[in-house]
């Protein structure tokens, strides 16, 4: 009875769905004047062009290595999401930590036994968080140059944490992932107001000048990194440690 | 004005350090909140309005900009103002997660009326969504658990879409700013300009309360506390309020060209006659305040989606009526519960006998909903029916049918205030006077209105001028900014 019941509940949704797929077919193929869903309007009306072209504020800057450019970090990806949209990944990291919160409150905590861990992965973890907490840090630093940065490079860092976790080390407690997670997100914030005092505009690279392609270059970019990084550590060794002693 | 962004940074600065600040906790949530309250006030008076400010110094449509104008101010203010009265009925909490919640709801819903952004909008929203689920969750039996995760699940799925339509302007217009959208949604085909409308609009109505989205309403306010009623009511709500307005009326205002305010008609007029029903059967005081501000939406909804200034003049009333009669109907239902120690308000008889201020307030209240002459929703529910008389066949109908549904209300609400007013020995119960106080002021300043709605009558024309000459009073003032 219950097979057949979530049968009927799978083909009903599969229903609503092709009914969907079907609409959104006619749409695309709708032969009407003015922009289809399926084409967008010329590229050098979209906000994308300035991006790539890094000239937003200054028509003569370009993008070409050891030259200034607009904030001069030499990753595209990186100069949307820590320059030109840095509001929005700011709150991004709000979001995580309001997730991770909500968690820890809303699911009981039930002690359990915790069973020994093989030999082999106690004695092994130690390298293999010294070869994460590498990558990791890597990442964050090089995120201005290379494809990866601040997220990436948390989960990473985390992942040295949770190997510690299964096997059974001591690596950090509670209290020291709580201070690491609250410094990074109030100097997040702290830098946006310094900025504010400093050029009159929250959130604005005050640090400018540097050539496309150096390790230190990209003024305040790979700082937003390394705190975005540090604090998605915390955060994400926060759950593990929750997801540990719950189950 | 580049300060602005105080409004949002201050309050996420205090959910890190309410981590530490254990018993500090509420003097802090003080002083934040009346940081936010003052600050915006300093904003309306120093005439610099309308202005626009540019994060991170990169121009309109190429970074994230903050905006505020005519209508976003009031707003602001009432977002603040309903967090101030909010708070003074917090009290005995001592998890910290309860204060960070407080904060990022506080800042959530700033930035939801302050920015001027598809993508940072949508952030927001997810912000508070996740705060308030939180908050709902606080006392952690199994009715709150489960309306916090029902919440949860509802406004995800809800934010998937709208997350949806914004890959789907950004992909067609190449831009997100809404003032960019605004002007260049008019080359987009009809099609389109549909399947994007209805991907945001339905996510849109989870937080407006709107039928076939709002069943999550009434488990999440039966179990949560008073002080989270009041932030669902007057951040959230007032919030999410806000975005319909600034959305539905000035980015995509070909609305009314096409099928989907007549369907915006239709599911409205459904709203007011389930929520209307749905409260006469309940026993339970806060389960009835749920349904009647689900009523309240509903004939917010209609007043928007009829199109008319009229109409959209009438919808704001309701919303300022709306926002203060719950104000004081939340206040007296938690200090008459707290003193015979029950929801059910046949358990409240004879309690307006001995604390008379308490249910006139709740009766003015009740009043002003119904929509009585000489109270504040008179004067929404008039210019309401008024321009739907004008508009045809269908908003006749739907007229009629929310008239028989106020009268409906009327009679569950005159039902509880008569029990508060009925004969009975209640001389055990104790509530302090003090408490009679901000329910009384807010009461006054509903009569206040109806009696003489000229003061506010004229804000809301301001109001009503800036959706009417949205490209001068919003799109060049963003766009023109180096």
């Amino acid at each position: 009875m219950k097979d057949e019941k979530s049968l009927f509940i799978n083909i009903v949704a599969l229903l609503i769905l092709s009914f969907m797929a079907f609409y959104i077919y006619k749409v695309s193929i709708d032969t009407g004047s003015g922009i289809k869903i399926t084409d967008s309007i010329t590229p050098k009306m979209r906000v994308a062009d300035k991006y790539l072209n890094k000239n937003v504020l200054n028509e003569n800057s370009t993008y070409k290595f050891s030259q200034t450019a607009e904030d001069t970090s030499a990753n595209i990806v990186t100069s949307v999401v820590v320059d030109y949209r840095l509001f929005d990944t700011t709150l991004e990291v709000i979001v995580l930590f309001v997730t991770i919160l909500g968690f820890g409150f809303v699911i009981p905590k039930d002690k359990r036994r915790v069973k020994m861990p093989s030999v082999i992965l106690y004695r092994w973890a130690p390298i293999l968080m010294i070869l994460m907490l590498m990558i990791g840090g890597y990442m964050f630093i090089n995120g201005h140059l290379s494809p990866g940065g601040g997220f990436p490079a948390g989960a990473i860092i985390s992942t040295a944490v949770l190997i510690g976790v299964l096997a059974g080390r001591k690596t950090v407690n509670h209290k020291t992932l709580k201070v690491v997670e609250a410094v990074a997100g109030i100097s997040i914030f702290a830098i946006g107001i310094a900025s504010f005092f400093i050029k009159g505009v929250f959130f604005q690279n005050f640090i400018t000048g540097d050539r496309i392609g150096d390790l230190f270059s990209g003024g305040l970019i790979p700082v937003f990194y390394g705190l975005i990084a540090f604090k998605v550590a915390a955060e994400l060794s926060n759950i593990y440690f929750e997801f540990y002693e719950e189950c | 004005m580049n300060s602005i962004v105080f409004l949002v940074v201050i309050p996420l600065i205090a959910a890190f350090l309410s981590l530490f600040l254990e018993k500090l906790n509420k003097l802090a949530m003080y002083i934040v909140t009346l940081f936010n309250l003052i600050f915006s006030i300093t904003v309306l008076m120093s005439g610099n309005i309308p202005f626009n400010v540019a994060i991170g110094g990169w121009r309109a449509p190429f970074g994230i900009n903050f905006v505020v104008t005519d209508i976003t101010i009031y707003f602001l203010l009432l977002v603040n103002i309903a967090a101030l009265i909010s708070i003074t009925v917090v009290n005995n909490i001592k998890e910290y997660q309860f204060y960070s919640f407080y904060f990022v709801l506080l800042a959530a819903t700033n930035g939801m009326v302050l920015t001027g952004d598809m993508f940072n909008f949508y952030l927001f929203t997810e912000l508070s969504t996740f705060a308030i689920a939180g908050l709902v969750a606080y006392k952690r039996d199994r009715l709150s658990t489960g309306a916090a995760l029902k919440f949860l699940i509802l406004s995800s799925t809800a934010s998937l879409f709208s997350l949806a339509s914004i890959g789907l302007i950004y992909k067609t217009l190449g831009t997100l700013n809404f003032a960019d959208i605004a002007l260049k949604l008019s080359k987009l085909n009809q099609a389109s300009y549909n399947l994007i409308l209805i991907l945001f609009l339905s996510s849109m109505l989870v937080e407006l309360k709107i039928f076939p989205f709002n069943l999550w309403v009434v488990k999440s306010y039966e179990g949560s506390i008073t002080s989270v009623n009041m932030f669902t009511h007057g951040m959230l709500g007032t919030a999410g309020i806000y975005g319909a307005i600034r959305i539905l009326l000035i980015v995509f205002p070909n609305m009314y060209s096409t099928n989907i305010s007549k369907v915006l008609i239709i599911l409205s007029v459904f709203t007011v006659l389930i929520g209307e029903v749905g409260a006469l059967k309940e026993k339970n005081l806060v389960k009835i305040l749920a349904f009647s501000s689900m009523a309240q939406m509903g004939v917010f909804m209609f007043g928007i989606a009829l199109g008319s200034f009229e109409s959209i003049k009438g919808a704001l009333y309701i919303v300022v009526s709306n926002y203060l009669a719950k104000l004081v109907m939340f206040l007296v239902t938690k200090q008459y519960s707290n003193a015979v120690e029950s929801k059910n308000y046949i358990d409240m008889k004879g309690l307006g006998r001995k604390y008379p201020i308490l249910a006139i307030s709740f009766t003015i209240a009740a009043l002003s909903l119904m929509g009585m002459p000489f109270f504040a929703g008179f004067w929404g529910k008039f210019s309401i029916v008024v321009s739907a008389l004008a508009l045809g066949k269908l908003s006749t109908i739907g007229i009629a049918i929310l008239l028989i549904a106020s009268v409906v209300e009327g009679v569950y609400y005159l039902r509880i205030s008569h029990t508060f007013f009925a004969e009975k020995d209640v001389n055990s119960v104790n509530i302090s006077r003090v408490y009679s106080l901000i329910p009384f002021v807010l009461a006054a300043i509903i009569l206040a209105i109806g009696i003489y709605p000229n003061f506010i009558e004229q804000i809301l024309w301001n109001v009503i001028d800036e959706i009417k000459n949205a490209p001068d009073k919003y799109i060049n003032i963003i766009l023109s900014l180096k």
